[in-house]
């Protein structure tokens, strides 16, 4: 539980996300649940096709008609987004000026120009642009990928919003960038008191700046817990395995191979009758293919996995 | 836009093309004034002749003049030049009164001669291409006609463009149920042969009309035919550039769906947007002409250049013994072409893979 009680400010209940394709229908979400509260941040972590991003467009309510929802989603109206790729979250035939002045006349339709360059010149210089001012004029393709991402949080902020979901939002830049991307984010957390949902495939990522961690697999959470505690002890084999097959510093100078996890993501058209890891799963046992594990909770961690690891 | 322009002037026949047209529009908005002559007037005693305009004779000397001819053959239409009979042809002549652009009174023509005021009565008229068989002035007529000629094309390349915006946007952004009952619309129209379906919209609606109604009919026609295909090019671009990022975040700041179609996507789609618009005004232009060579356009006295056509150049003993009665048709060919060579730069300079080698 979060230091502070606060109001809730984003809430996903048992949400199911199918998709209609032929032959099947993909099961892309198939029941995830999660609460924020401000100043909180959630970190989604899971591997291609489990779907995290899927999960934060439902939150959102962005899916297109051809996805089916299920469940309850109860969101703060002041709601923003950071996309992975910042060229593409950018109008780019609209320099900066327009951009912020028409996301600031959706919340405030008199809004005059002027007035709208010295908030926007304001929000870039929160986010560390130099010379904000004189880069209003700008168009996206004229910044960098790193800017252009600061930039988009920028804007993202524009709304004053309460929640801001981060759809990996670093994948698309390169180390040095991704941590200054990361540390705004985190300072910009505590600054404005955001609930924040971070995204990533990277465990180690979203560890720097999610409080609370929740696994996907499948469409499943198997894990969900404070991230200090679910990294130092993980409980199901899963997240084990997924920190174990991470670069560790000093990696590329050693012959050792990386660790790995065997086998393929699982098909969501066809998901597992039992755990959605079995099959790749080193601890396996003939039930764990029989029937999906139940969701536990065990003190501030729960955990979805018959035979969880050295249980906390 | 500097970079249009820089390619404009290393492409010659862009450049040259962009020229003639200019020319021509700005004739066409001043025709009263270019036009020596009242597009309906007849020369009773100068059907036929050919074009008469000299810039040598030994009588006058040098400068731009008209030689008498005086008609032999009333049947073949034949004229023969009567030997030392001249006369002058005067820059800023007063002529006929015309109303420029309806409104404003003016007299005085870029050129012209003194005929029908000088005493003696020998003064001859100036047809720079000839007369047509009522005796009407074949450079006046063009003049007057590109005025249909010449809008036609816009007028009806932005009236289906505007269709094909509104149904195209439409099917690719919402999709679904819309997509589905705009396209099949699209299709049964493209579906059915172009000129039959304008045979059958013409000849439908009445053809009891005035020349402005003719030519609105006309546009509206052409403009029906010509939607679907934009329409489905449209609707294509809408469902790629609907799945971008910038396009979801104008849906989570709340942005009306109208607002993110016409302020965020269609915009995306600008450079082909002109590309087809220049591109389809000879289709336009090429549209009436067909129609009025088909006697279901523009009728007299209304004047276009398919009018003309249709009129005297339909004919091959016709074209053999006055061949200037072609000239609306090189007019014709010329803007087509003109159109398309721009249409060709324009392509270029939409295309983002084509880098021009220093």
């Amino acid at each position: 539980m979060s230091p502070v009680m606060g109001k809730i400010l984003l809430s996903v209940d048992n949400l199911r996300v199918t998709f209609a394709t032929l032959p099947a229908p993909v099961q892309a979400v198939r029941g995830v649940s999660f609460h924020l509260e401000a100043g909180e941040c959630l970190g989604i972590v899971g591997e291609s096709g489990s779907g995290k991003s899927v999960t934060a467009w439902a939150a959102a309510g962005l899916l297109g008609k051809d996805a089916q929802t299920e469940g309850t989603i109860v969101r703060s109206p002041r709601t923003a987004m950071i996309f992975q790729e910042p060229s593409r979250s950018f109008d780019p035939i609209m320099n900066l000026e327009n951009t912020f002045l028409e996301t600031f006349r959706v919340h405030h339709p008199k809004t005059t120009r002027a007035e709208a360059r010295d908030r926007a010149a304001t929000l870039l210089g929160e986010v560390h642009i130099a010379g904000a001012a004189e880069r209003l004029g700008s168009f996206p393709h004229q910044f960098s990928g790193g800017m252009l991402q600061r930039v988009m949080i920028a804007l993202a902020l524009a709304g004053d919003p309460e929640v801001l979901l981060c759809d990996e939002p670093t994948t698309a830049l390169d180390v040095t960038i991704q941590a200054q991307i990361l540390a705004l984010l985190k300072e910009l957390q505590t600054k404005r008191k955001l609930a924040l949902v971070f995204i990533s495939h990277d465990l180690e990522t979203v560890a720097q700046v999610a409080d609370r961690l929740m696994v996907l697999y499948g469409g499943l959470v198997l894990e969900e817990g404070r991230t200090a505690e679910v990294l130092a002890q993980p409980a199901h084999p899963y997240t084990k395995a997924l920190w174990d097959s991470r670069v560790r510093r000093g990696s590329h100078y050693k012959t050792d191979p990386l660790v790995l996890i065997g086998g393929m993501p699982p098909d969501p058209r066809f998901p597992e009758p039992g755990c959605p890891f079995a099959p790749r799963c080193g601890r396996v046992q003939p039930e764990c293919r029989v029937g999906v594990p139940p969701l536990e909770s065990v003190g501030t961690r729960t955990r979805r996995c018959f035979f969880p690891l050295e249980a906390p | 836009m500097r970079e249009f322009f820089r390619r404009l002037t290393r492409r010659p026949l862009a450049f040259g093309s962009l020229m003639v047209l200019v020319v021509l529009y700005l004739s066409m908005a001043f025709c009263e004034f270019l036009a020596p002559y009242d597009p309906n007037r007849l020369f009773e005693d100068h059907s036929d002749l050919p074009p008469n305009l000299t810039w040598y004779s030994s009588t006058l000397g040098f400068g731009p003049q008209v030689q008498t001819l005086g008609l032999v053959n009333g049947v073949t239409r034949q004229y023969v030049r009567v030997k030392g009979e001249y006369t002058r042809v005067n820059l800023l002549a007063q002529g006929e009164t015309m109303k420029l652009w309806g409104l404003v009174p003016i007299s005085v023509h870029l050129f012209g001669t003194d005929f029908g005021r000088d005493p003696e009565g020998k003064a001859q008229p100036v047809f720079l291409f000839g007369t047509d068989n009522l005796g009407r002035d074949v450079f006046s007529r063009i003049l007057y006609g590109s005025r249909i000629s010449l809008t036609i094309g816009f007028v009806g390349v932005f009236l289906s463009l505007g269709l094909a915006l509104v149904f195209g946007g439409l099917a690719g952004y919402f999709g679904g149920i819309w997509d589905w009952i705009i396209m099949r619309l699209c299709e049964f129209i493209i579906l059915i042969p172009g000129l039959y379906l304008i045979l059958f919209l013409r000849s439908i609606l009445s053809d009891h009309m005035d020349s402005g109604q003719s030519y609105m009919l006309i546009t509206v026609i052409l403009s029906f035919v010509g939607w679907p295909g934009t329409a489905r090019m449209i609707r294509g671009m809408v469902h790629a550039v609907k799945r971008q990022d910038f396009v979801a975040n104008a849906r989570l700041e709340s942005m009306p769906s109208l607002t993110i179609l016409f302020r965020h996507i269609v915009p995306q789609m600008s450079s082909i947007l002109i590309l087809s618009v220049t591109l389809g005004v000879p289709g336009f232009i090429l549209g009436e002409t067909a129609l009025s060579y088909l006697g279901l356009g523009i009728v007299d006295p209304a004047v276009s250049w398919g009018s003309m056509i249709n009129r005297d150049a339909t004919s091959v003993s016709n074209l053999l013994a006055f061949p200037w009665l072609f000239a609306p048709g090189i007019f014709l060919v010329v803007v087509s072409l003109a159109f398309n060579f721009i249409g060709e730069l324009l392509r270029d300079w939409a295309d983002p893979n084509w880098k021009e080698s220093a």
